[in-house]
């Protein structure tokens, strides 16, 4: 098989310190490789001149010795694609960054360590395996989950540019809770009357279809193709005959249910903008006298209504599932339970809204009479460690002074105090807001959190008792009404929707997001995005431009109408297989299922981190490019005659440690030539048994290198590592071997420094421990 | 300048942190109080905060500043441990132990109250009894352990006087006649420097 080894001199970059005629001559011993030099390999010409010498010498595998991989990898693979080549019969030797540039002041020892790079090269792409790019079509359908204003406007987006879009709620209307909050801040206009047309949008739209009070049961599938099953729960109403006009039902029915809050009827709406409008029976407090039945004139009432089960396959699904407030009343000193006049900022919606129990009117939940001093209490459930909620939940501060103003707008008199730690009035307009409250509603602002909401018994006013701290004063204030302003938690059902959905959620229960800044939007499963605040506490504004920008993922995938799989991924050998299910277990991306004992593998779903194939006791599992006996076969051409001493054999992850490796480069950071690197996708893919085949073969140390854990590219690859790390350590003893001979690292892309000081210490420390030898190390055992 | 100005001006402008003092707070264990976000709830609810000058969240910005004036101040001790801080810290911090972890410091540098020294080495260290139970002034605790039926005396060192000694034996070899000696030390030390101060004046 002829081999084409393209060694490029980089102008003086890599020719100026590696003696690449020294290099040629070595090579040339071998009669398979034909050796080319070049200036400039990644110039017009000398690509030219890369694909004349492919098809002219007939050479059907290519090693390049030049740059990282990172910077030019893709354009030479194209290159030998041009041709005639598959684009994965391809090697590189990083002789710049990863040697030229990092040991300038010993042209000799670079020298060697590029032959090494070049031979270890050579080994890989003899074993490489042409592979075939794949697609999936796509279906071009939407489900969102979660019918608030985030999921609203993400499905206005998505039906706008042409899509067909499942919008799923869980309640018995669309809207979420932006649609029983009376204003919005920092404007103060109407929720309802700016949310209430987007809902009605909503229904009218002919590419959207409300699924409501429903819920999502399962989930199969991969991106572009989501199998869902949802359950429809019974409303108690024929949905084809109800016209809405709940009237007459309602106004029949015999049975208040009494709430300070959400006052209804057995047969009621949730609200009268509900979208959909229909009525439900609770059955729960119904008696079943059918009044309702008979007074409806469409006999649209179904008092044997059972669930249903819907399916629906869709091409991309959007994650938008809100919020719940938090119950205060596991904060015993702010006795929430014990007194009706302590109200959560929730439920002082429902007393500001005009739709509400009191038609708008802010009265004292005890006496029916309009307080007189109104206190707030800010951080209620937000940045308490103690809860495990140190997260600010971003929008009760602003809440707290949106209610303070409306009710200073209506009754100017009342004196209202807000208590608060540190008044975050973050967002557009809201430190003006904030000001305004201040200045020109003549809200007072003290600054303490409360230490106990207490009530005298010959009085029915509560008592607050907390320290002014910016005056190192106590106080115990009088109040008629006190309300907190509770965080935000993710709601009810968040683990088993994450769990259905097989994607990961942070340690609040929020789901996590791919990247904290650059994909915000996207979750850990290709296909599968989210918006609003399930991803984190965040205002309306930014939960709509969340919404929105999630939307343009899915219609961005949809409209390509296929989807490029990555060929370098997991591939398995049914033959060698005994159904473990070690790979099942391990792989967190849902790729691969053990069903009707066969190994189904999913190839949409795979990314290609290995964690899998590591995990194989039989080899089934492989990465192309990646083989263990591609590994093998490198570390054995390297330790064949060891040119360095100690010599270390570098496992550095494709995404933080070899680009950390490259930064040193390009940082002309010196480091000891000592090390040899072998990149890998993941560290996780690492099979412990490869430490020991470069033991075996003669290495002083080897450094297993991968991202920081809240890093990982492929969400918890470092971790798996890291475990498996401890266990090596211990095996490494029982084999005679120091374990110190072994080093994890977390090093990133930006930490260029790190790496190079990581070799510096390593090399020391090997050093003191001498070369490598059998039985070195007798580990203690314990009796 | 009269005297009338004088009271009007005052000087006790933080000049930084004592380091030694930061130090040692910090080797205590403090530095979980880094967490205070200043709310104030600790103080709020403090109960001896209501009726005295004791500022809860004052000592531990202090400690947290490394201010000698938390261990020289009467306010740490004035913390009745009742663990209403405690329990309500949103942050987390042991309130209540990083107090007690201040008054340990504050003995340690000689800041000890009379009354508290006086117990330590005049009752406790003499009788073996924190709080004795003996003699004609505590007669009504040994009528009442009677009509429970319980011997007048309960079985320490108020009915084994020999055993006072080897309660000594015990304080010394946990060292904590030591500390006692050394903040008497201290506290001698820094009284003679303020006699100085005031002859100076």
């Amino acid at each position: 098989m002829k081999i084409g080894l393209f060694i490029c001199d980089c102008g003086k970059n890599i020719s100026g310190v590696i003696n690449i005629p020294e290099i040629m001559a070595y090579f040339k011993k071998d009669p398979d490789i034909i050796i080319l030099g070049n200036q400039y390999l990644c110039s017009e010409s000398g690509l030219k001149l890369i694909i004349n010498e492919i098809k002219e010498k007939k050479i059907k595998r290519v090693v390049i010795a030049a740059c990282s991989f990172n910077l030019h990898g893709l354009l030479f693979q194209k290159t030998i694609e041009e041709a005639g080549i598959n684009r994965f019969l391809i090697s590189f030797a990083n002789i710049r960054e990863q040697n030229s540039w990092v040991h300038k002041k010993d042209p000799k020892k670079a020298t060697k360590k590029a032959i090494d790079q070049i031979e270890m090269a050579i080994e890989e792409v003899k074993l490489m395996e042409p592979l075939e790019i794949y697609y999936s079509e796509i279906n071009p359908t939407t489900l969102i989950i979660g019918g608030g204003v985030t999921g609203i406007k993400a499905a206005l987006v998505i039906a706008d540019a042409g899509y067909k879009v499942y919008l799923l709620e869980r309640d018995l209307t669309i809207g979420g809770h932006m649609a029983l909050f009376d204003k919005t801040f920092p404007t103060l206009d109407c929720s309802i009357c700016i949310l209430g047309p987007l809902m009605m949008e909503c229904k009218n739209h002919p590419n959207i279809e409300l699924i409501t009070f429903s819920e999502l049961k399962k989930v199969d599938g991969y991106v572009g193709n989501f199998h869902v099953s949802i359950l429809k729960k019974p409303r108690f109403i024929d949905e084809e005959k109800c016209i809405g006009c709940y009237d007459i039902c309602r106004e029949v029915c015999e049975i208040d249910i009494k709430d300070t809050f959400f006052p209804r009827k057995a047969i009621d709406v949730p609200y009268p903008q509900a979208i959909p409008l229909y009525p439900n029976i609770l059955k729960e407090f119904c008696i079943g006298c059918k009044a309702c039945a008979q007074a409806c004139d469409r006999d649209a009432i179904i008092f044997d209504q059972e669930p249903q089960e819907l399916r629906i396959n869709v091409g991309t699904i959007i994650v938008a599932t809100g919020y719940k407030t938090f119950d205060p009343s596991i904060l015993g000193e702010l006795n929430y339970e014990l007194y009706p006049d302590v109200i959560t900022t929730m439920q002082m919606e429902r007393l500001l809204n005009n739709d509400g129990p009191t038609k708008g009117k802010v009265l004292r939940p005890t006496n029916g009479i309009p307080p007189k001093n109104v206190a707030f209490v800010l951080c209620v459930g937000s940045r308490n460690k103690k809860i495990s909620h140190e997260y600010c939940s971003q929008v009760c501060c602003n809440g707290a002074i949106k209610q303070a103003i409306l009710i200073k707008n209506e009754h100017p008199d009342t004196k209202i105090i807000i208590y608060y730690t540190d008044i975050r009035a973050i967002g557009k307009n809201c430190e003006e807001f904030y000001n305004r409250g201040r200045e020109e509603a003549g809200i007072r602002f003290v600054k303490s959190n409360i230490s106990a909401i207490l009530k005298n018994d010959s009085s029915d006013e509560l008592l607050i008792r907390g320290e002014d701290v910016i005056e190192g004063r106590l106080f115990e204030n009088k109040s008629d009404l006190v309300v907190l302003a509770v965080g935000i938690e993710p709601p009810d059902g968040t683990d088993e929707l994450c769990q259905i959905l097989n994607i990961s959620q942070d340690t609040y229960g929020f789901i996590l997001e791919r990247h904290l800044k650059v994909r915000p939007s996207e979750t850990s499963v290709n296909g599968i995005y989210l918006a609003g605040v399930i991803q984190g506490p965040k205002d309306i504004p930014s939960s709509i431009a969340q919404g929105e920008s999630a939307a343009a993922k899915a219609i961005s995938l949809m409209s390509q109408g296929k989807v490029e799989l990555n060929p370098q991924i997991a591939y398995y050998d049914e033959s060698k297989c005994d159904l473990c299910r070690l790979c099942e277990k391990i792989c967190v991306y849902n790729a691969i299922k053990i069903e009707d004992k066969k190994l189904h593998f999913i190839q949409a779903n795979c990314t290609g981190c290995g964690a899998c194939a590591a995990m194989c006791h039989n080899d089934a599992l492989y990465i192309p490019g990646f083989k263990k006996s591609q590994i093998v076969a490198k570390l054995k051409k390297l330790l064949i005659e060891k040119k360095e001493y100690p010599l270390i054999v570098g496992f550095l992850c494709n995404w933080c440690a070899y680009m950390g490796a490259d930064l040193a480069g390009t940082s002309k950071i010196e480091y000891p030539s000592n090390i040899r690197t072998i990149r890998v996708m993941c560290t996780a893919m690492l099979d412990p048994s490869l430490v020991f085949e470069a033991f075996f073969n003669g290495a002083d140390g080897v450094l297993i290198a991968g991202c920081h854990e809240q890093d990982c590219h492929y969400d918890s690859g470092f971790l798996k590592a890291k475990n498996r790390y401890e266990s090596i350590k211990e095996l490494l003893g029982e084999a005679g071997i120091n374990e110190n001979r072994v080093q994890i690292e977390s090093i990133s892309a930006g930490e260029g420094k790190k790496f190079a000081n990581v070799i510096n210490e390593f090399v020391e420390s090997l050093k003191k421990l001498g070369p490598i030898k059998p039985g070195e190390f007798i580990k203690s055992v314990r009796n | 300048m009269s005297d009338n100005v004088e009271k009007y001006i005052k000087r006790n402008v933080n000049k930084g942190i004592n380091s030694r003092i930061a130090q040692k707070f910090v080797d205590a264990g403090l530095e979980v109080m880094r967490s205070c976000i200043n709310c104030g709830t600790c103080t709020g609810g403090c109960p001896s905060g209501r009726r005295t000058a004791y500022r809860t969240r004052s000592a531990i910005r202090r400690a947290l500043t490394g201010d000698e004036s938390v261990l020289s101040d009467i306010d740490i001790w004035l913390c009745s441990t009742c663990y209403y801080c405690y329990e309500r810290c949103p942050r987390n911090i042991p309130v209540t132990d990083m107090i007690i972890k201040l008054r340990n410091i504050a003995v340690e540098e000689g800041y000890i109250l009379d009354p508290h020294f006086s117990l330590a080495n005049d009752i406790f260290y003499v009788t073996g009894h924190g709080v004795p139970a003996n003699g004609e002034a505590n007669k009504k605790w040994q009528d009442l352990r009677e009509s429970y039926g319980l011997p007048p005396l309960p079985p320490t060192v108020h009915t084994h006087p020999e055993a006072v000694k080897e309660v000594q034996e015990l304080l010394k070899s946990v060292g904590f006649t030591e500390l006692m000696e050394n903040a008497a030390k201290l506290k001698g030390e820094r009284a003679k420097k303020e006699e100085k101060k005031e002859e100076v004046k």
